[in-house]
This record gives C-alpha cells, sequence and structure tokens, in this order.
C-alpha cells in the first residue's frame, strides 16, 4: 500500500513539474535520414511528382510534398520522412521552365523563383507583386526570360498584364489590355484569367478570354495580342463552344492547349450539357487556329461527348486527353470519384477519342499527372483500388507499361519535368 | 552579523522549499495514524445578519483546522466535526467574524448572527473549501478559476483561462486579437460559453473572455469532455461558465489601466439595493483600446535599392482596438413572489482594425471590422415555486447583432507603413467590399430543479437558440442578399444522487437536440450545398451521459464521468462568414464520446500548510468533426464533416499553500491527438490515418506563484507578488514525419514570463497593481509565424467601496 501511494505521489509530482524539466527548445527530433535519391549528373532532367496529403484535421489545409525522382520506369516511393513539404510557401498551381518554379507564392505578397531542392525549398529570387491574384492568372512566355501575366483586376472589370524579366527578376512593363468593356448594366465581369500562349509563328499572344456570368457562357472571345506593345490586334468571336475548359486558373496546373510542329494552335472548350443540372455537366470541343492565323479554322472541330478536362500534344496527329464523364466510367453522378478517363483524339479524323486501355478512372478533376518527353506518354494515375501509379505509353507502337508506384495513402496531384 | 542573518535566511529558504517535500514524507508514513477512526458528529444551523436575512456564502470553520464549509443560500450549514471542545467560526465578507466555543459531543445545532463589518478576503479564504474548489470535487471534469483575487490585475478573462490545466488559448496577436481556446485538444467551436447559464453570445457576438470586465466575475467553471445540463449546450469539447457576483449589499467598483502599446482599460461595475423594497439597480460599463503598435521583430521589407527582402524590426500601424460595453441590470430581490425578477439592456460596440492575415507576410493597412449588439433580456427565479424544493429559473433575450467587414481600399501595404495602389481589396483580393451581417438572436431559458428528496434531485433545462442571417453588400453588386434562419432546441434532463453522508454523487442525464434550418441564399450553390437543402428542414439528435465522484477521504477522492456529446453546426459554419468562408448547408452535427477520469484531494497536515492536488485521463473521440477546408474550385474555404479525432491526455495540478501568505500553483496538461480518418472521401485510404494531428499544442504547462501579505506597511493593507510561467512546447505547423525534416515549418517552443505585483489599501478599497507581461522580452508564436506582443508593462488603479 505505502508503495501505491509512493508511486502515485511520484508520479503527480513528476507529471506536474514536467515543465521544468522539459522547458528546452528541443530541436525536432531528426528521424530517418533525408531522401538518398540523388539525382544523377548524367541525367539532365528529373521529374518532381506532387503529392497532397491528410485532409488537414483541425488544421487549416492539405498539406503538399514534393518528391524529384530521375527515372518514373520502376520503383515505389513514400514520402516519410521524404521530399519537400512546400505547404508553406509554394501552390501546385504554378509556372515551370528550366531548373525554376516561378509563381505568385502561397500568401499571395511575392512573385518569386524558386528550386525544390532534395530536402528544402530555395528562395531565388522575389519580389513585391500585387497586381495579379496568386493562382488566378495565366502566363506566356515570349523567350526563355520573358514571361507574361495576364489576369482580371479585384471586380473584373480589366484584363491587365505584366511582363516579368526572370533572370533579373524585374516587372519591365506592365498595363491593361485594350478589350471591350464588359457590360457594367448586365453585371458582366472578365474572366478571372483566361489562357494565353505565345506563338512564335507570328510573334502573336493568343488570349482566350469571356465574358461572365456563367449564365451567359455561350460563346467565347480570342484576342491577338502584339507582345511589343501589348496592344490588341484583333478579337474574334468563337460560338462553336460555349468556353474555353479553364477561365480561373489559366494554365497554371492543367494543359488546356497546345502548338503542334508545324504550329497550329489547339484549345479545349467545354459546353454546358443541355440538361446540365450542375455546371460540372459539360461535353468537349477541340478547336484550332492555323499556324500563323487570325481566326479560328472553321473547318476544325472535334466535339466530344465527355468534358476536356486536359489536353496534350502526344505526336502532332494525335492528342492525349484527361476526360470526365460518368457515362464512360460508370460513376454514379457527374461529382462521383473516378470518374475520369484517358484517351487518345485523333487530331487528323476527329474520330471516336480511343481510351487506353490498361489505364484505370481516376480521380481528381483538378490535377495534371501526365508528361510527354521523347515518344513516350507518362501517365499518372490515381486509381480506387490500387495505389497510384505511373504508367509508360509508348506513343510510336501503343505499348503500355506500368513503371513507379506511389505508396498508397497519398493523392496524387502533378508531374513536373525540370532541368538539373 | 551578516553572516548570521544570511544563514537564517538560508535556512528560511530551504525550509520554505523542503516544507513541502518533508511533509509528503511524513503524510506517506503517517497517513495511516491520520486515519484512524474519531468520534464525529454534526454541527449545523444558519447564519443571518443583524437584519435577520441569510448571509450567503458564510464561513463556518473550526479555528486551527481544515474543517470547514459554507452556508447555502438560505443561510444554512451543516458540519461533520471532531467530537470535542472545539472554536468555531462563522465569517463572510462584509462581515465581523463570531467565534464560539462549543463542546460537540452529539450533533448540534448552532446559530450565528453576524454584524456587518469590512473584511479581508484573505481571512474567509483559508479556512474550508471554497466555492470554486467545491465545483472542482464536483461529479464532473471541471476547473474553476477564482477571479475575485485577480480583479486586481488588468489581466483578461481569456488570459487568466489560460492559466488553466488543458485550457490553451491562441492568440493572433495583442489586445483584442482574435483567439482560439481549446479544452482538452478539442477547440474553437467545439467549446461554448455562458454566463450564468446562459449563452454569453446573446449578450451580442462582439462580447468574449478578451473584454468583458473581470470586475462583475466571481469565478469561472470549466467543464471539460461532460457539460451538466443546466448549462443547455451542445458542446463538444467543453464549456465555460462565467459565474457573476451575486452581492447582496451596495457597491461601486471602479477601475482604470493603462499601459504598454497606448492600451487602456476602464471598468465600471456598482449595485445599490433598496433593502426594503428589494429593488435593485446594476451598471456596468467596460471599455478597452489599444493601439497595439508592439514591435514585430526581423520582418522582410523590401529594399528597391538592394533589390531584396531585408530583415527590420517595426511597429504594427493597423491594428487598433477598442471595445465598449454598457449595460443596466434592474429589477426586484429576494421578494416573497421572486427572488430575482431582472430586466437588463446591454450596448456593445467593437471596432477592430486588421493588421494582418493568415501570416505575417500578409499586411493590411485599410481593412477593419465594427461589431454593434443591443440585447435585451429579462431573467427570473424563484425557489419552492408552487411546491416546495421546486426552483425555477427562466431567461429571456433577444440580440440584435450588426457586423461589417469593410476591405474597400485597393491598396497593397508594407509593414514599414508604405503601400503601393493596386487593383483589389486587401484581404479578398477582389473588388471593393462593405459586408454587413444582421444576425438577430433569441434566446429562451428555462431550467427547473426539483429535489425529491435530499439525496435525489432531477434538473430539466430548456434552452431555445434562433439566429437569422441577413447579409447583404454595400459596394459589390454581384453579392447576393439572403435571410436565412437557424434554430435549436436543447432538451436536458439530469437526475442527481448522492450517498454516504455526500460522499458518493452519482448524476444521470440526457440531452435532446433539434435543429431547424431554412435555407434562401443560392448563390455558389454547388459549393454550398445551397440546391439539396433549399427550404425548410428539421433533424433531431440525442446525447447522454453520466458522472460518479466518490470521497474516499480529504486527501484522496476519485471520479469518472462520460458524455455521448453532440455539437450542432454552428451559424457561420452552415452560413459562412461572407468573406473568406463559404456557407455549406449540408453539414452533420459532430459527436463526440468523451470519458473523464480523474483523483483529487486535500492534504493539510498542520493549520498553514495546505496542498491540494488533481490528476486525470481523458479520451475524446470525435466523428464528423467539422473541419475548414480549402474549396478547390475557388481557394476560399468552407466547413466540412471530413474527420474523425482521437484525443487521448492527461492532466494534473498541483496547488501549495502556506497560510495566507504563500501559493504555488504547477499544472501540466498532455494530449496526444491522433486521425482516425481511414479514408479520403473517395473512399481510398489516408496515409495520415492514426497520426499525430498537426499544427496543434500538446504540451504544455504553468506555474503560478503568489506572495501576500497583510498589513505590511500600515493596517488593512495587502501586498501581493505574482510571478507566472507559461511553457507550451513546440509543435508542427504539417503532418508530422512526412517530408523531409528541414523542410518542416514549426511553431517554436513558447517560455512566457509574467509578474504582477498588486497593493491594497483599506480593506481593498484602494487598490493598484503593475504588471510586466512577457518579462525577458521573447518572441512568442501561437500561431504560425504570427508575433504576439514583446515586453510590456500595466498600471491600474481600483477604488471598491461597499
Amino acid at each position: 500500500m505505502k508503495k501505491m501511494k509512493f508511486y502515485l505521489w511520484a508520479f503527480l509530482m513528476v507529471f506536474a513539474t514536467l515543465s521544468f524539466v522539459a522547458c528546452s527548445d528541443d530541436d525536432p527530433d531528426p528521424g530517418k535520414p533525408d531522401n538518398p535519391d540523388k539525382p544523377d549528373a548524367q541525367v539532365t532532367t528529373h521529374f518532381d511528382l506532387w503529392v497532397s496529403m491528410g485532409g488537414g484535421s483541425m488544421t487549416s489545409s492539405d498539406a503538399y510534398l514534393v518528391r524529384s525522382v530521375t527515372d518514373l520506369t520502376q520503383g515505389e516511393i513514400d514520402f516519410i520522412n521524404e521530399g519537400v513539404d512546400v505547404t508553406e510557401l509554394l501552390h501546385r498551381e504554378t509556372i515551370v521552365k528550366g531548373k525554376y518554379y516561378y509563381q505568385i507564392r502561397a500568401d499571395g505578397t511575392r512573385f518569386g523563383k524558386y528550386r525544390i531542392l532534395e530536402n528544402e525549398i530555395e528562395v531565388v529570387a522575389e519580389f513585391p507583386f500585387t497586381t495579379l491574384k496568386d493562382r488566378r492568372h495565366t502566363h506566356a512566355w515570349l523567350d526563355d526570360k520573358i514571361l507574361v501575366l495576364i489576369g482580371s483586376n479585384g471586380d473584373s472589370s480589366k484584363v491587365l498584364w505584366v511582363k516579368v524579366d526572370t533572370e533579373s527578376m524585374t516587372i519591365i512593363g506592365e498595363g491593361e489590355l485594350d478589350l471591350p468593356a464588359p457590360d457594367a448594366d448586365a453585371k458582366e465581369t472578365f474572366s478571372t484569367s483566361g489562357i494565353a500562349v505565345y506563338r512564335k509563328a507570328d510573334g502573336m499572344i493568343l488570349y482566350s478570354y469571356l465574358y461572365n456570368p456563367t449564365s451567359s457562357r455561350n460563346h467565347f472571345y480570342m484576342a491577338f495580342i502584339d507582345p511589343a506593345d501589348m496592344s490588341t490586334k484583333k478579337i474574334v468571336k468563337e460560338e462553336r463552344a460555349s468556353f474555353m475548359a479553364g477561365t480561373a486558373f489559366g494554365e497554371l496546373l492543367q494543359e488546356k492547349s497546345f502548338f503542334t510542329s508545324n504550329g497550329d494552335y489547339y484549345l479545349a472548350c467545354s459546353n454546358p450539357l443541355p440538361d446540365a443540372t450542375s455546371s460540372t455537366q459539360q461535353s468537349g470541343t477541340l478547336l484550332r487556329i492555323k499556324s500563323g492565323a487570325m481566326e479560328f479554322d472553321p473547318d476544325f472541330a472535334i466535339d466530344t461527348d465527355s468534358k476536356i478536362v486536359v489536353a496534350s500534344n502526344l505526336d502532332d496527329s494525335k492528342a492525349l486527353i484527361y476526360f470526365q464523364d460518368p457515362v464512360v466510367t460508370g460513376a454514379p453522378n457527374w461529382g462521383s470519384f473516378f470518374n475520369c478517363y484517358y484517351a487518345i483524339l485523333d487530331l487528323k479524323n476527329g474520330a471516336i477519342p480511343q481510351i487506353i486501355n490498361g489505364l484505370p478512372f481516376c480521380s481528381g478533376t483538378f490535377s495534371q499527372r501526365s508528361v510527354i518527353i521523347d515518344n513516350k506518354a507518362y501517365i499518372g494515375v490515381y486509381p480506387e483500388t490500387e495505389e497510384p501509379a505511373v504508367y509508360i505509353y509508348d506513343i510510336a507502337s501503343g505499348n503500355l507499361e506500368k513503371g513507379l508506384t506511389i505508396r498508397q495513402g497519398y493523392a496524387f496531384e502533378r508531374i513536373l519535368v525540370l532541368e538539373d | 552579523m551578516k553572516k548570521q542573518i544570511l544563514l537564517l535566511v538560508g535556512v528560511c529558504c530551504i525550509r520554505t522549499i523542503l516544507c513541502p517535500c518533508v511533509w509528503l514524507i511524513l503524510f506517506l508514513t503517517l497517513y495511516p495514524l491520520t486515519v484512524s477512526a474519531q468520534q464525529k458528529v454534526t454541527l449545523s444551523g444558519e447564519v443571518k445578519n443583524s437584519s435577520g436575512e441569510p448571509v450567503y456564502p458564510a464561513t463556518i470553520a473550526l479555528e486551527g483546522t481544515a474543517t470547514g464549509t459554507y452556508t447555502d443560500e438560505k443561510g444554512h450549514y451543516s458540519l461533520e466535526a471532531p467530537a470535542g471542545k472545539r472554536t468555531v467560526v462563522a465569517s463572510s465578507v462584509g462581515y465581523e467574524p463570531v467565534k464560539m466555543e462549543v463542546d460537540l459531543r452529539n450533533n448540534q445545532i448552532l446559530h450565528f448572527i453576524l454584524k456587518e463589518k469590512i473584511i479581508s478576503l484573505q481571512g474567509v479564504d483559508v479556512y474550508g473549501k471554497t466555492k470554486t474548489q467545491e465545483t472542482r470535487e464536483g461529479v464532473f471534469n471541471v476547473s474553476a478559476v477564482d477571479i475575485k483575487s485577480l480583479v486586481n490585475t488588468s489581466a483578461s478573462l481569456s488570459h487568466i483561462v489560460n492559466r488553466t490545466t488543458s485550457v490553451r488559448i491562441r492568440e493572433e496577436g495583442g489586445v483584442g486579437s482574435d483567439f482560439k481556446l481549446s479544452i482538452n485538444g478539442l477547440s474553437g467551436n467545439s467549446v461554448r460559453y455562458f454566463i450564468d447559464g446562459v449563452p454569453l453570445s446573446a449578450m451580442g457576438g462582439g462580447i468574449t473572455l478578451a473584454n468583458l470586465p473581470t470586475n462583475i466575475v466571481d469565478r469561472i467553471e470549466i467543464y471539460k469532455g461532460v457539460v451538466p445540463t443546466y448549462l443547455g449546450s451542445d458542446a463538444l469539447g467543453g464549456a465555460i461558465n462565467i459565474i457573476t457576483k451575486q452581492e447582496k449589499r451596495n457597491y461601486l467598483d471602479i477601475s482604470y489601466g493603462t499601459g504598454s502599446f497606448h492600451t487602456h482599460k476602464f471598468d465600471l461595475n456598482a449595485q445599490f439595493v433598496d433593502t426594503k423594497t428589494g429593488f435593485v439597480v446594476r451598471p456596468v460599463i467596460g471599455l478597452n483600446y489599444s493601439q497595439n503598435d508592439y514591435t514585430m521583430r526581423n520582418m522582410e521589407v523590401w529594399d528597391e535599392e538592394q533589390r531584396k527582402y531585408i530583415e527590420k524590426d517595426v511597429k504594427r500601424f493597423h491594428d487598433d482596438y477598442f471595445s465598449f460595453i454598457a449595460q443596466l441590470e434592474a429589477g426586484f430581490v429576494n421578494r416573497r413572489w421572486a427572488d430575482v425578477l431582472l430586466v437588463s439592456a446591454t450596448w456593445s460596440k467593437q471596432n477592430k482594425e486588421i493588421q494582418t492575415g493568415n501570416v505575417q507576410t500578409i499586411v493590411y493597412g485599410e481593412a477593419r471590422r465594427e461589431r454593434e449588439s443591443l440585447n435585451m433580456s429579462a431573467q427570473y427565479r424563484k425557489r419552492d415555486l408552487f411546491i416546495e424544493k421546486l426552483d425555477m429559473n427562466l431567461s429571456l433575450s433577444h440580440t440584435r447583432d450588426h457586423s461589417i467587414t469593410i476591405d474597400s481600399a485597393y491598396r497593397s501595404y508594407a509593414w514599414d507603413g508604405t503601400f503601393t495602389e493596386t487593383y483589389r481589396n486587401e484581404i479578398l483580393k477582389r473588388g471593393q467590399m462593405i459586408r454587413n451581417y444582421k444576425r438577430p438572436l433569441t434566446v429562451v431559458r428555462t431550467n427547473f430543479d426539483y429535489a425529491l428528496h435530499p439525496q435525489h434531485t432531477f434538473n430539466l433545462n430548456y434552452l431555445l437558440n434562433s439566429i437569422r442571417n441577413d447579409r447583404w453588400d454595400e459596394i459589390d453588386t454581384e453579392f447576393e442578399p439572403s435571410k436565412d434562419v437557424l434554430t435549436k432546441h436543447i432538451t436536458g434532463l439530469s437526475y442527481s444522487q448522492n450517498f454516504f453522508d455526500n460522499r458518493l454523487n452519482n448524476s444521470f442525464f440526457v440531452k435532446h437536440y433539434i435543429n431547424r434550418l431554412e435555407v434562401r441564399q443560392q448563390d455558389l450553390y454547388w459549393i454550398t450545398g445551397a440546391r439539396e437543402e433549399l427550404g425548410s428542414s428539421t433533424t433531431h439528435y440525442t446525447g447522454y451521459g453520466a458522472g460518479l465522484r466518490y470521497l474516499l477521504h480529504d486527501i484522496f477522492s476519485i471520479k469518472g464521468s462520460y458524455e455521448h456529446s453532440v455539437r450542432l453546426p454552428l451559424a457561420n459554419e452552415f452560413l459562412g462568414n461572407g468573406t473568406t468562408i463559404h456557407p455549406n448547408f449540408t453539414l452533420n452535427p459532430e459527436n463526440s464520446d468523451n470519458y473523464n477520469s480523474g483523483l483529487f484531494g486535500t492534504w493539510q497536515p498542520q493549520p498553514n500548510h495546505r496542498l491540494y492536488y488533481e490528476a486525470g485521463f481523458f479520451v475524446r473521440k470525435v466523428r464528423d468533426f467539422i473541419h475548414l477546408v480549402l474549396s478547390e474550385s475557388d481557394g476560399l474555404a468552407q466547413y466540412s464533416n471530413v474527420e474523425n479525432v482521437t484525443i487521448k491526455g492527461m492532466e494534473s495540478e498541483v496547488k501549495y499553500e502556506y497560510s495566507d501568505l504563500f501559493q504555488l500553483i504547477t499544472n501540466c496538461s498532455y494530449q496526444d491527438a491522433r486521425s482516425k480518418t481511414e479514408f479520403y472521401q473517395d473512399g481510398t485510404p489516408q496515409i495520415t490515418y492514426n497520426n499525430k494531428i498537426p499544427n496543434q499544442p500538446w504540451l504544455y504547462s504553468n506555474v503560478e506563484a503568489t506572495l501576500s501579505r497583510h498589513n505590511l506597511l500600515q493596517k488593512d493593507t495587502r501586498l501581493r507578488l505574482s510571478y507566472y510561467y507559461q511553457y507550451v512546447h513546440w509543435f508542427f505547423l504539417t503532418w508530422e514525419g512526412y517530408g523531409s525534416l528541414k523542410s518542416k515549418a514549426t511553431i517554436p517552443t513558447q517560455h512566457a514570463h509574467n509578474l504582477a505585483f498588486s497593493y491594497s489599501m483599506k480593506n481593498e478599497k484602494y487598490n493598484i497593481s503593475v504588471e510586466c507581461n512577457n518579462l525577458t522580452n521573447r518572441r512568442l508564436h501561437d500561431n504560425y509565424k504570427l508575433q504576439k506582443p514583446g515586453r510590456s508593462f500595466f498600471c491600474k488603479f481600483r477604488l471598491f467601496i461597499h
């Protein structure tokens, strides 16, 4: 009994005075060693894999982690004590060029140039930036160092542009696009970002945009802008599709348009389904502007029953499309999970897209898990019953092989290619 | 001589330090002897004043012992005492103590009549158990904080509560800043606030623990996990009940304090009672103002010449806070037809400039919030209503609450106070907005207590809480005005037993919740779920629980309690905040199984030494946790039922008192909160299942040492010197163990040291206090990269006439 009492009192005293022995600013537990997968010096590029995790129970948001790998064809990766936790600083909606990430960082106060290293983020340069909203803008590279950012102002009554020299990290110009103003009486506003690309063929910025509100979306516009003075040379109205496939985030996260090697420009578009009960329910249309042309090709439009989420150029004659459609996936409804699939669309004959056999249906309508390099498409999947994985699709032969896998439990969000 | 003095001082210090240890050892060895059987008798009677009115609370104590008790509201007392010759002392604040010699052989009745006279509070506190301690030793897991002894200091109620076991307040900045209070790891909306059993929000939406005048408060009860039915609560993690002073005589309590960062604080609390008619008037005024212009250290400021950010110490420049509360209460007390019949009007106003966003790199220079509330309420209390032992407490309240968020400047500010013109407002980075919310709130509370038998009592409580949400924007033409209504009916019934001369107490209760929602807003329906819940809907939920306490001996008692609690979503969780949080009309209530067990005791080896301890273990199993999640589609946030969480933890407190000269309190809280969400919403496994929840403190401790001296320089004076230390262990911002350690953001360890000195003269008629907070001027963070104030000084004067 005495012993019991002694232990009881000892416990109470020790616990109650724990503060006295626990007052040091302990360093975090070093845990396991950092990522040992050092990039091979011989390899000139690597892949950054972005995952989110957790759902952030009792916290403010998900955590985002990034791991760099040189080979997507094999192995399994995990993020326990490995990779970089970028939650504090970076958005997954980002611009990538060469070795660097460029973006208005997560707190929305600065535009920065960053590198994700083995186990940390290197802040290369930053400057104050509030002209555009973080994540809500589009971009176009004029060359290897001049970047044009375009987005609407706070009340979306104007479309603003900013030119950034990414070498010196300075703003070299900014202003407002001379687009016809929205009809204030009809409570019209510009779309948040639109989609901008730079066409080398004639040195023109192609900027597609529309006027909100959503209810009146049955056409959109393409502006041809001279990057020298950012003046609008021509605007064309397009009514064969209701709007571009991305109006809010540009192409910071997902590819919505692409050029073929001959300079033709393809733009993914959407149309609300006739009996739609939610804004998600859409069919797709792929439109084209021929190289150097100042209008959409009136003879080209490929309509798809499914909604186009991502569109990438596979080999100039075919496009890799990430579609959303419960009719194809068998999902209960449009908002269901695992409601997306990959397919190949023939740009020549516009035939029904061919679903890539062997790839599981995926979740994630805000993700870009595919990159195309050296005649191969690396296609990431986030399936229901298996672990997230990367499949390698050989464009020439049509062969499909399963490559790298990610331990189940992480939400696979993005693959990016960067120079070492 | 010098050596002798030093030796003497040294010996005294060693004695002071060793005393508790020596007594502890003696306790362990001599305990069996101290509990040997001794004949006990019951002493009972009444305590009245010279007018024949019951004195409540009055202390009845056996002089020179720890044995004592308090009178009830009728002035009755009952005390179990060892037989023999004793000196019984009856005392109460404002009365001359009365001593009577008695020879206790059998049960005896002894009445006291007290003469009015101002006496020291401390003279009372040393005997028996205070109301605060009685509350702590109740069936449920509850901490009670005595505010009376702290009213001379300038500490707000939130800061006082923050020193309590298992309570943690995370502040975003200085005076008036937003804060989040957690009890046993459950925070924010999981905790409900009450004042005298009525929801605090009924006083006005802007009234919080941070700005409520301290001099109207007697004590604060903090219920952890299990909440009694009389609070009419749907709290998931606990509740805080503020008990106001219930003086019977006239008084005026007025104070003014000023301090660093241009802080001013004024409180007035008074009472006029006409004892013949029972008419009573109580005015209350509370004012807080601060510029909060404290230094932010190592802030990154852009240097155009160097074209890079450089670190500078800068002062906050847009963080003014103003809060004003005025209340007038009038009515009758102690009448045949009513023990209490009071009506009151409360007007409050808060203006708050907004300096930063979620992290301190986001700087605002124009955005601000304004809030104004007007409350009308009535309260009726009657004992022995219709039949004996049936007590009723009825309150009605209606509040008009109007809040405005003004974010109309197209400017981007930097920490040096400079700005650039930009194209969007500061907070939302959209168009200009002046967003208005009118949320009229009606609260009806009916509480019945019935003592069927001295050992069997019942409590029935009904609470109606109806809030409407009228919103519009003065500038933003795209913002759609709407009116939504949320009504809650909460009914609770409890049955309590006590046996073995009140040594064994049980309580069983059941609560029923009805939630009725009328949705009219339609904007962003694909995010809010408004179309799925259009119109009105009514849902029912049930909660239940029980508690047990057994007093084995004064020095060792045990208790345990359990509640299946339900928390109905709050209006702002359903309806959003109109700026950064969207509504979600498909929210389900959170529910939790809360388990508490604990032991406590008081040991008084000698008249002047007293040791109180308590230790507890708790488990919270929360399902459908309502959690703010970022919306993929537009980057804004929305509350959703997404998580299951289990929290296990332990807490302890030890309090040592040496007479009324010295008091040392230390407490420590540890909690292990883990995600129990096995799958994402898409059904795939979550890697974080069973992982520690990030971004919340899990180990923290407080130490409080107080030295008091009476009549130090002159008669009827009191000197009080207090030292407070708070320790919070560092924690990760995001999930621990994922990503390289170098890339993980952490919230660093906090060591906060505060000193307070107060001096009272003429039996607390005149009081002055001087305080220093964050004595060592350390950089303190409760939240990631949100600096709290550095070293600060405050001085307060208080006049208390009665």
